[in-house]
Protein backbone atom coordinates (compact mmCIF):
# COMPACT_ATOMS: atom_id res chain seq x y z
CA UNK A 1 0.00 0.00 0.00
CA UNK A 2 1.17 3.49 -0.75
CA UNK A 3 0.02 7.02 0.12
CA UNK A 4 -0.22 10.01 -2.21
CA UNK A 5 -0.44 13.18 -0.16
CA UNK A 6 -2.51 15.67 -2.14
CA UNK A 7 -2.99 19.41 -1.93
CA UNK A 8 -6.52 20.52 -1.05
CA UNK A 9 -7.32 21.54 -4.61
CA UNK A 10 -6.30 18.10 -5.91
CA UNK A 11 -8.30 16.29 -3.21
CA UNK A 12 -11.34 18.27 -4.34
CA UNK A 13 -10.76 17.29 -7.95
CA UNK A 14 -10.34 13.64 -6.94
CA UNK A 15 -13.47 13.92 -4.75
CA UNK A 16 -11.63 12.05 -2.04
CA UNK A 17 -11.40 12.43 1.71
CA UNK A 18 -7.85 12.12 3.00
CA UNK A 19 -6.98 9.20 5.26
CA UNK A 20 -4.41 9.09 8.05
CA UNK A 21 -2.97 5.79 6.88
CA UNK A 22 0.79 5.38 7.17
CA UNK A 23 2.33 2.86 4.77
CA UNK A 24 3.96 0.04 6.78
CA UNK A 25 6.30 -1.65 4.39
CA UNK A 26 7.82 0.57 1.79
CA UNK A 27 10.67 0.87 -0.60
CA UNK A 28 10.07 4.40 -1.85
CA UNK A 29 7.64 5.77 0.73
CA UNK A 30 4.85 8.23 0.19
CA UNK A 31 4.39 10.79 -2.58
CA UNK A 32 3.06 14.35 -2.71
CA UNK A 33 0.80 15.47 -5.55
CA UNK A 34 -0.41 18.84 -6.76
CA UNK A 35 -2.89 19.96 -9.38
CA UNK A 36 -1.50 22.37 -11.98
CA UNK A 37 -3.54 24.20 -14.58
CA UNK A 38 -1.47 24.66 -17.71
CA UNK A 39 -3.04 26.23 -20.79
CA UNK A 40 -6.44 25.39 -19.26
CA UNK A 41 -5.51 21.73 -18.98
CA UNK A 42 -5.62 19.98 -15.62
CA UNK A 43 -2.29 18.32 -14.95
CA UNK A 44 -0.89 16.55 -11.90
CA UNK A 45 2.65 16.69 -10.59
CA UNK A 46 3.58 13.76 -8.34
CA UNK A 47 6.84 13.76 -6.39
CA UNK A 48 8.27 11.01 -4.22
CA UNK A 49 9.08 12.22 -0.71
CA UNK A 50 12.32 10.31 -0.21
CA UNK A 51 13.96 10.80 -3.63
CA UNK A 52 12.02 13.72 -5.17
CA UNK A 53 11.62 11.52 -8.25
CA UNK A 54 8.83 13.23 -10.17
CA UNK A 55 6.15 12.27 -12.62
CA UNK A 56 4.19 14.89 -14.54
CA UNK A 57 0.82 13.66 -15.80
CA UNK A 58 -0.67 16.10 -18.34
CA UNK A 59 -4.17 16.91 -19.58
CA UNK A 60 -6.39 14.87 -17.27
CA UNK A 61 -10.11 14.66 -17.91
CA UNK A 62 -12.85 14.10 -15.32
CA UNK A 63 -12.87 10.29 -15.81
CA UNK A 64 -9.08 10.23 -15.39
CA UNK A 65 -9.43 11.58 -11.85
CA UNK A 66 -11.83 8.75 -11.00
CA UNK A 67 -9.18 6.17 -11.88
CA UNK A 68 -6.19 8.19 -10.79
CA UNK A 69 -4.39 5.33 -8.94
CA UNK A 70 -4.41 3.27 -12.16
CA UNK A 71 -3.30 6.24 -14.22
CA UNK A 72 -0.49 7.00 -11.78
CA UNK A 73 0.63 3.34 -11.88
CA UNK A 74 0.76 3.46 -15.68
CA UNK A 75 2.80 6.66 -15.73
CA UNK A 76 5.12 5.34 -13.03
CA UNK A 77 5.66 2.18 -15.06
CA UNK A 78 6.41 4.10 -18.26
CA UNK A 79 8.71 6.48 -16.44
CA UNK A 80 10.75 3.67 -14.85
CA UNK A 81 10.91 1.84 -18.17
CA UNK A 82 12.11 5.03 -19.86
CA UNK A 83 14.88 5.29 -17.25
CA UNK A 84 16.07 1.74 -18.05
CA UNK A 85 15.36 0.20 -14.67
CA UNK A 86 15.37 -3.59 -14.68
CA UNK A 87 12.18 -5.61 -14.76
CA UNK A 88 12.88 -6.76 -11.21
CA UNK A 89 13.21 -3.18 -9.98
CA UNK A 90 10.08 -2.00 -11.81
CA UNK A 91 8.06 -4.90 -10.42
CA UNK A 92 9.25 -4.16 -6.88
CA UNK A 93 8.16 -0.51 -7.17
CA UNK A 94 4.82 -1.28 -8.80
CA UNK A 95 4.14 -3.97 -6.19
CA UNK A 96 3.97 -1.39 -3.44
CA UNK A 97 1.69 0.83 -5.52
CA UNK A 98 -1.09 -1.70 -6.06
CA UNK A 99 -3.22 -0.13 -3.34
CA UNK A 100 -3.08 3.66 -3.19
CA UNK A 101 -4.63 5.79 -0.45
CA UNK A 102 -4.90 9.56 -0.42
CA UNK A 103 -3.62 11.68 2.43
CA UNK A 104 -3.12 15.33 3.29
CA UNK A 105 0.19 17.02 2.55
CA UNK A 106 2.56 16.78 5.49
CA UNK A 107 5.94 17.87 4.19
CA UNK A 108 6.41 21.52 3.33
CA UNK A 109 9.97 20.87 2.10
CA UNK A 110 8.64 18.54 -0.58
CA UNK A 111 5.90 21.06 -1.45
CA UNK A 112 8.55 23.76 -1.83
CA UNK A 113 10.61 21.56 -4.16
CA UNK A 114 7.49 20.79 -6.19
CA UNK A 115 6.92 24.51 -6.58
CA UNK A 116 10.40 24.80 -8.13
CA UNK A 117 9.75 21.79 -10.37
CA UNK A 118 6.42 23.28 -11.48
CA UNK A 119 8.20 26.49 -12.47
CA UNK A 120 10.77 24.51 -14.44
CA UNK A 121 8.24 22.38 -16.24
CA UNK A 122 6.18 25.44 -17.21
CA UNK A 123 9.35 26.97 -18.71
CA UNK A 124 10.10 23.75 -20.65
CA UNK A 125 6.52 23.61 -21.95
CA UNK A 126 6.68 27.24 -23.05
CA UNK A 127 10.00 26.67 -24.84
CA UNK A 128 8.58 23.57 -26.55
CA UNK A 129 5.68 25.59 -27.95
CA UNK A 130 2.89 24.51 -25.62
CA UNK A 131 1.72 21.46 -23.73
CA UNK A 132 0.47 19.62 -26.82
CA UNK A 133 3.86 20.02 -28.48
CA UNK A 134 5.78 18.87 -25.44
CA UNK A 135 7.31 15.40 -25.33
CA UNK A 136 6.19 14.33 -21.83
CA UNK A 137 8.66 11.44 -21.27
CA UNK A 138 11.45 13.83 -22.22
CA UNK A 139 10.05 16.46 -19.85
CA UNK A 140 9.97 13.94 -16.98
CA UNK A 141 13.52 12.91 -17.90
CA UNK A 142 14.66 16.54 -17.58
CA UNK A 143 12.75 17.14 -14.32
CA UNK A 144 14.43 14.14 -12.73
CA UNK A 145 17.82 15.55 -13.61
CA UNK A 146 17.19 18.84 -11.82
CA UNK A 147 19.31 19.31 -8.73
CA UNK A 148 17.30 20.26 -5.67
CA UNK A 149 18.49 21.66 -2.36
CA UNK A 150 16.34 19.21 -0.40
CA UNK A 151 18.38 16.35 -1.92
CA UNK A 152 21.65 18.10 -1.03
CA UNK A 153 21.87 19.12 -4.69
CA UNK A 154 21.64 15.58 -5.99
CA UNK A 155 19.45 14.61 -8.93
CA UNK A 156 16.21 12.73 -8.15
CA UNK A 157 17.09 10.02 -10.68
CA UNK A 158 20.37 9.33 -8.85
CA UNK A 159 18.55 9.17 -5.50
CA UNK A 160 16.08 6.68 -6.99
CA UNK A 161 18.82 4.55 -8.57
CA UNK A 162 20.55 4.34 -5.19
CA UNK A 163 17.29 3.27 -3.52
CA UNK A 164 16.65 0.58 -6.09
CA UNK A 165 20.24 -0.68 -6.33
CA UNK A 166 19.74 -3.34 -3.67
CA UNK A 167 16.90 -4.96 -5.63
CA UNK A 168 19.19 -6.15 -8.39
CA UNK A 169 21.69 -7.73 -5.97
CA UNK B 1 -16.14 28.99 -5.99
CA UNK B 2 -15.48 28.58 -2.27
CA UNK B 3 -13.28 31.29 -0.87
CA UNK B 4 -11.35 31.37 2.35
CA UNK B 5 -10.90 34.46 4.45
CA UNK B 6 -7.17 34.71 5.11
CA UNK B 7 -6.21 36.74 8.16
CA UNK B 8 -2.56 37.61 8.49
CA UNK B 9 -0.56 40.29 10.24
CA UNK B 10 1.15 43.09 8.29
CA UNK B 11 4.49 41.43 9.19
CA UNK B 12 3.35 38.17 7.63
CA UNK B 13 2.16 40.05 4.55
CA UNK B 14 5.59 41.64 4.23
CA UNK B 15 7.24 38.20 4.51
CA UNK B 16 5.25 37.07 1.49
CA UNK B 17 5.79 40.25 -0.52
CA UNK B 18 9.47 40.67 0.29
CA UNK B 19 10.73 37.11 0.26
CA UNK B 20 8.68 34.95 -2.08
CA UNK B 21 8.45 34.80 -5.86
CA UNK B 22 4.68 34.39 -5.79
CA UNK B 23 2.86 35.75 -8.85
CA UNK B 24 1.29 39.17 -8.58
CA UNK B 25 -2.05 37.50 -9.21
CA UNK B 26 -1.61 35.93 -5.78
CA UNK B 27 -0.05 38.84 -3.94
CA UNK B 28 -1.83 41.92 -5.33
CA UNK B 29 -4.83 41.34 -3.06
CA UNK B 30 -2.50 41.44 -0.04
CA UNK B 31 -1.32 44.91 -1.02
CA UNK B 32 -4.85 46.26 -0.84
CA UNK B 33 -6.13 44.02 1.94
CA UNK B 34 -8.57 45.47 4.44
CA UNK B 35 -7.23 46.00 7.96
CA UNK B 36 -9.48 44.46 10.63
CA UNK B 37 -8.10 44.98 14.10
CA UNK B 38 -4.49 43.87 13.93
CA UNK B 39 -5.07 41.61 10.92
CA UNK B 40 -5.15 42.12 7.20
CA UNK B 41 -7.98 40.23 5.57
CA UNK B 42 -7.89 38.89 2.01
CA UNK B 43 -9.96 36.28 0.25
CA UNK B 44 -8.42 33.30 -1.53
CA UNK B 45 -9.83 30.35 -3.42
CA UNK B 46 -8.55 26.96 -2.22
CA UNK B 47 -6.51 26.69 -5.38
CA UNK B 48 -4.87 30.10 -4.97
CA UNK B 49 -4.11 29.51 -1.30
CA UNK B 50 -2.52 26.13 -2.16
CA UNK B 51 -0.38 27.95 -4.74
CA UNK B 52 0.61 30.69 -2.30
CA UNK B 53 1.66 28.07 0.27
CA UNK B 54 3.79 26.42 -2.42
CA UNK B 55 5.67 29.66 -3.09
CA UNK B 56 6.28 30.26 0.62
CA UNK B 57 7.46 26.65 1.03
CA UNK B 58 9.87 27.09 -1.90
CA UNK B 59 11.38 30.17 -0.28
CA UNK B 60 11.65 28.36 3.06
CA UNK B 61 13.64 25.66 1.24
CA UNK B 62 15.98 28.13 -0.43
CA UNK B 63 16.80 30.54 2.35
CA UNK B 64 19.97 30.05 4.37
CA UNK B 65 18.64 32.41 7.03
CA UNK B 66 17.34 30.06 9.75
CA UNK B 67 15.26 32.78 11.43
CA UNK B 68 13.53 33.62 8.18
CA UNK B 69 12.98 29.92 7.50
CA UNK B 70 11.25 29.51 10.87
CA UNK B 71 9.03 32.51 10.21
CA UNK B 72 8.07 31.17 6.79
CA UNK B 73 7.41 27.69 8.25
CA UNK B 74 5.12 29.18 10.90
CA UNK B 75 3.27 31.13 8.23
CA UNK B 76 2.81 27.96 6.14
CA UNK B 77 1.40 26.15 9.19
CA UNK B 78 -1.01 29.00 9.78
CA UNK B 79 -2.20 29.11 6.17
CA UNK B 80 -2.53 25.31 6.03
CA UNK B 81 -4.75 25.42 9.11
CA UNK B 82 -6.96 28.02 7.39
CA UNK B 83 -7.09 25.81 4.32
CA UNK B 84 -8.27 22.83 6.33
CA UNK B 85 -10.91 24.67 8.37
Amino acid sequence: MQVIRCTQKLLRELKQEPTNVVPMNHLLGSWHANLLIIERHKCVLVTNDSTLYTIFIPCLTKPDFQVFPILFGQHLFKSLLNEDFSQKQIEAVLDEHRDIQYGKTNNRRVLGSMNDLAFQLKCHIKMDGGIKATNIPELNYKLNRTILSLNNYQRPIDMLRRKLEEINT
Amino acid sequence: MDEIEVKITPEERDLILDHTLADEALTDRLKIAEMRGKYLVARYSISDLDDLIGFIAAEANHTEDKKLQKKLDRLIDKLERMLEE
